[in-house]
């Protein structure tokens, strides 16, 4: 059903015992969903700001992160989205940008990636 | 209950009584399918360049990448002649991505923001000559908001939701992922990328080889969900979504377009064929809405026929029904024979069905020959309107 799919695996190096933070930046004025698992368990989402990853004190390393966004194309302008993950809390501040164009108008755009906890 | 009733059928009642005073004074000719409002027709064009050949293409060229306009125009404009039937259309700010433009981000637009995010350029050529005499003609135009409102609640409302029903889409397909083994795979990654120890701690070129592994093996999965007939199913309505962004507040919208005859399609021979600029400055707060319109044409085919006009709409509107009122004045300018002349109408709408509206219009109309007088317009008639935005604001 998707116009597009991106899917990729990436690595974020977090500290011991320490919970990261994550923000979802939807861009090309476009509208998406972001839906979050960690070790398998469901995440709740923030749309509008940061989400904390993790419980306190929790130890991350060795956790997979597993981020879905989908985008749909509202702008009549363009027909590019672009999604930028942007993790806070970990050893550095990282942010993992990835755009994808849509086929025509209206269409539907799936981010799948996998973090790697490191 | 009572009370609402009460408005609903003295609504009615209105809407009929203004019906038959427009049926008393409507001359016969008039009871066909309602004229679109002149402040409609004097409303800035959405492709600038297009309105001042009259063109309405069929197929326009709308380049997604700097590489696609280029080779759009390259390859149209290298022979060094006029091309023929060409129209483009483009928004430069849009050709690249925007990473950091959120629709949350562009609910306010700056001065800067607003002239960069809604400038648009379009281009169109046409055969405006005869078999013995060709013309090629070319037109260029530029629009652009210089105020661009704010995102309409409505509108902030819709795109929230929007994301909850992606979010849960996301979060079905993790769920469906999961049952088809995900979560082995996840295991299967961080032992082969991080495994324990004692075990050593792979080198870059073998995690690369996990995570490739890794990837292979998640598409097939991805597939096996995205094809599957419950995740289509569940996943449908999303694809019928369509939301018209609305702004609110003060919009000002302007155009500017020139266009250029090349008798022959030969580009030494170029000679002017008219100039026109549009301004439409509308606010729009709940219910009210109102419009003002600005048009210069300068047409040099056609003599002394130049004119300035100017006017405004003020519109009340519920789902239901709107009433509003319109102005537009004429002012010749140069040697023009016509007179300065006005156009001053009421028009009330009512719906009566999803797309299907009564629309009763009693006025004056402005002087549309030098011989003829100003003319009563009292019109009644039926309007089509499928789409969500009933009145139309950039």
């Amino acid at each position: 059903m998707d116009d597009a799919l991106l899917s990729a695996t990436k690595f974020y190096d977090v500290k011991a015992n320490t919970p990261i933070v994550l923000v979802v930046e939807v861009g090309d004025n476009q509208v998406g969903g972001t839906a979050l698992q960690l070790n398998g368990s469901p995440v709740p989402f923030n749309p509008i700001g940061p989400t904390p990853i993790g419980a306190p004190g929790q130890d991350l390393r060795r956790s997979v992160l597993q981020v879905v966004t989908t985008v749909k194309d509202v702008n009549p302008k363009s027909n590019h989205t672009s999604v930028t993950h942007h993790f806070r809390g970990g050893v550095t501040d990282e942010s993992f940008p990835f755009e994808v164009s849509v086929k025509a108008d209206k269409g539907i755009a799936r981010y799948f990636i996998t973090y790697i906890l490191a | 209950m009572a009370w609402s009733r009460i408005m609903a059928i003295s609504r009615v009642t209105t809407f009929v009584l203004l019906c038959g005073v427009a049926s008393v004074v409507a001359p016969a000719h008039s009871w066909a399918q309602t004229e679109p409002p002149p402040v409609e027709a004097l409303r800035t064009p959405t492709a600038p360049a297009f309105s001042v050949l009259g063109l309405e293409p069929s197929a326009v060229e709308r380049p997604m990448t700097p590489s696609d306009a280029a080779i759009a125009l390259v390859d149209k404009f290298r022979n060094g002649t006029v091309p023929k039937n060409f129209a483009f259309e483009s928004s430069p700010y849009w050709l690249v991505s925007r990473p950091h433009v959120t629709w949350r981000d562009d609910a306010r637009r700056s001065f800067g923001q607003s002239l960069a995010r809604t400038t648009s350029v379009s281009l169109a050529t046409a055969e405006t000559g005869t078999a013995q005499a060709p013309v090629s003609s070319l037109a260029f135009g530029v629009r652009t908001l210089l105020m661009s409102g704010e995102l309409s609640q409505s509108t902030r409302k819709a795109f929230e939701d929007l994301e909850k029903r992606l979010a849960a889409n996301g979060a079905l397909f993790l769920s469906m992922m999961n049952e088809r083994g995900l979560t082995t795979l996840e295991n299967q990654l961080k032992d082969c990328t991080l495994p324990l120890p004692p075990a050593p701690r792979p080198s870059e070129a073998d995690r690369k080889k996990c995570i490739e592994q890794y990837e292979a093996q998640k598409k097939v999965l991805t597939e096996s969900v995205l094809q599957s007939d419950a995740f289509k199913k569940a996943a449908a309505p999303l694809l019928g979504i369509e939301i018209v962004p609305k702004r609110e507040g003060f919009l000002l919208e302007l155009a500017t377009a020139f266009a250029w005859d090349f008798p022959r399609g030969a580009w030494e021979t170029h000679q002017i064929r008219k100039r026109a600029f549009w301004a439409t400055p509308s606010y729009e707060s709940g219910p009210w809405s109102a419009v003002g319109v600005f048009r210069y044409e300068d047409d040099a085919l056609v003599f002394n026929e130049d004119a300035i006009e100017l006017g405004g709409r003020a519109i009340y509107s519920t789902e239901i029904y709107a009433v509003s009122l319109e102005y537009v004045e004429r002012a010749p300018v140069r040697d023009n024979p016509l007179n300065r002349s006005h156009r001053l109408v009421g028009i009330a709408e009512y719906r009566v069905a999803n797309g299907t509206w009564f629309v009763a219009s009693f006025g004056k109309d402005r002087q549309k020959t030098s011989s003829a007088e100003s003319t009563l317009v009292a019109q009644l008639g039926v309007s089509f309107n499928v789409s969500k935005q009933r009145y139309k604001f950039p």
